[in-house]
């Protein structure tokens, strides 16, 4: 009999299993895939400080990363955003250098990373099965004792951990996931396109950029670069981002429209097959700031994409890791014991992170009123939450990058707006340019 | 246009008493999974599916049931 279970080789299930066999238990890692990572659709970039995780994710994190390919430097020097009218034509631009010595963004794809996690788990003495995918729990004096996999073959184990992506099986049918609001839903549609290195040197050449507008994207596009296992050419990645009530037509037909803007066609016009003929599509939901309200039963922990706690090196998986030790070292596997993950979650950096966001998210709901352009951006600013942009920037342009960010997270709600907002934008642009202030602020 | 192994069973079933035919599931899915018959969604290609589950957080009378791709079936995201 196992100790633990962990059902899903995404980046935390992988993590969770390799603290757990580190630990000394007894360990099955279950991965619905053929290999680990390969249903993992994004690609990813995290900042050096947003690595909030306990050290032990930090070092497992910057040790696979020195073995797979990943882009730091001379990577996201300059970001860009463009403002994109119905008729598919950029109106307004502008762009920003991040200064050198501030900056540290790593980039990589995700399932190079769980890869990696892998290897180190099964090298710690993790059992690793792929292509079995868990479908139910099983129960025992209404207590969970383990999985139950797609052939039908039970799995009984001390405690379980669900790791097992947003839609979460596991979690459903242990009753912990209600009905999810929609609107802290994120959609995101992409396609993967293949560059050579020197060609992109001349057109993104290390720039992100950022394309808004109702007809391309109902939140943002932004157009991602990412390394590969050969040294001569980048993946490039655009997507269309989305909250899930938001999506008023086909995401294809916000990414036909984003393929016409001249900006793209001139920025990815050395890609190999644009426009129509991309490496990959893929597309995603998933959950960035609603944790589940509880993420235990007996026998049972919710860690990741499951629990709401998306990020690769979120270190929900650490403290479950160290419960579940606990947990069997003292034989008490019910939920007084479990629930002491939820709460060791919830004190640290990351967990008061993810509620600081999702309280913006509810008090969002103040810029909704029918107001004028600037108000409302007044009130976007009343009810943001102290944004922290985990770069440094230089202070002289702080007003404005707060300013954007806070339109950026709440664009779906001034949506209809937009046009009205731009020109207030425009207006007061120029007022900023001298003043370094926007006149609303004084 | 990634690789894809077809699932030897059905993933995603249809209650079609459920189905009000509002079309947000052919909205939202890139695949074009569904399409209206009679008023009613239909699958009529599941083989392509990005297993996003968007269509069943979407359907206001949960009608859609998806379940997972047996394992070691369905997409494959060489670069995700």
């Amino acid at each position: 009999m196992y100790d633990v279970i962990v059902a899903g080789a995404g980046p935390q299930g992988t993590l969770a299993s390799f603290f757990c066999a580190q630990k000394g238990l007894k360990t099955l890692l279950l991965e619905r895939g053929r290999v680990p990572g390969e249903k993992c659709t994004q690609a990813m970039e995290i900042g050096e400080r947003r690595r909030t995780g306990e050290p032990p994710v930090t070092e497992l994190f910057n040790e696979v990363i020195k073995e797979i390919p990943h882009l730091s430097s001379p990577f996201s020097q300059r970001f860009a955003k463009h403002y994109v009218d119905e008729n598919n034509e950029v109106i307004y631009s502008y762009s920003f250098k991040v200064p050198q010595r501030q900056r540290k963004l790593y980039s990589f794809n995700i399932s190079d990373l769980v890869k990696g996690f892998a290897d180190k788990a099964v090298e710690a003495g993790v059992e690793l099965r792929t292509s079995t995918a868990t479908v139910d729990l099983l129960w025992k004096n209404q207590k969970v004792s383990g999985i139950i996999t797609d052939r039908g073959e039970e799995i009984p184990a001390h405690i379980t951990i669900a790791a097992d992506g947003f839609i979460s099986t596991l979690a459903r049918k242990a009753g912990l996931v209600n009905q999810r609001s929609l609107n802290e839903v994120v959609y995101g549609y992409s396609e993967t396109f293949v560059m050579q290195k020197k060609e992109w040197e001349n057109t993104l050449d290390g720039t992100r950029h950022t394309f808004l507008g109702p007809t391309v994207a109902p939140r943002s596009s932004p157009i991602v670069t990412h390394p590969s296992w050969n040294e001569d050419t980048y993946y490039i990645q655009i997507c269309v981002l989305s909250l899930l009530p938001q999506l008023r037509h086909n995401p294809k037909w916000y990414m036909e429209n984003l393929k016409r803007v001249k900006t793209v066609k001139t920025l990815l016009k050395p890609a190999q097959g644009f426009p129509d003929k991309p490496l990959q599509t893929s597309a995603t939901t998933f959950t960035p700031t609603r944790p589940l309200k509880k993420m235990y039963t007996d026998g049972l922990l919710v860690i990741g994409d499951a629990a709401g706690i998306p990020g690769v090196t979120a270190p929900a998986s650490f403290y479950a890791a160290e419960l579940t030790a606990m947990a069997i070292k003292t034989g008490d596997c019910t939920e007084t014991m479990l629930k002491n993950y939820q709460k060791r979650f919830e004190e640290s950096r990351h967990g008061k992170l993810i509620r600081r966001k999702a309280i913006a998210g509810r008090v969002a709901g103040r810029a909704r009123m029918d107001l004028p352009a600037d108000k409302k951006v007044r009130n976007m600013y009343l009810s943001g939450y102290n944004f922290k942009p985990f770069i440094r920037y230089p202070r002289s342009c702080e007003a404005a990058i707060k300013l954007l960010s806070w339109y950026h997270a709440y664009r779906p709600i001034i949506h209809e707006q937009t046009s009205e907002f731009l020109e207030w934008l425009k207006k007061n642009w120029e007022s900023y340019e001298k003043n370094r202030t926007f006149t609303t602020e004084q | 246009m990634a690789e894809y192994i077809v699932p030897p069973d059905e993933f995603i079933a249809i209650n079609q008493e459920k189905c009000t035919g509002c079309g947000r599931c052919i909205e939202v899915c890139a695949n074009r999974t569904f399409k209206l018959v009679n008023d009613k969604a239909l699958v009529i290609k599941s083989e392509g599916c990005y297993e996003c589950f968007a269509c069943s957080l979407v359907c206001p009378l949960e009608a859609i049931q998806f379940k997972i791709p047996k394992g070691g079936t369905g997409i494959i995201y060489h670069y995700g």
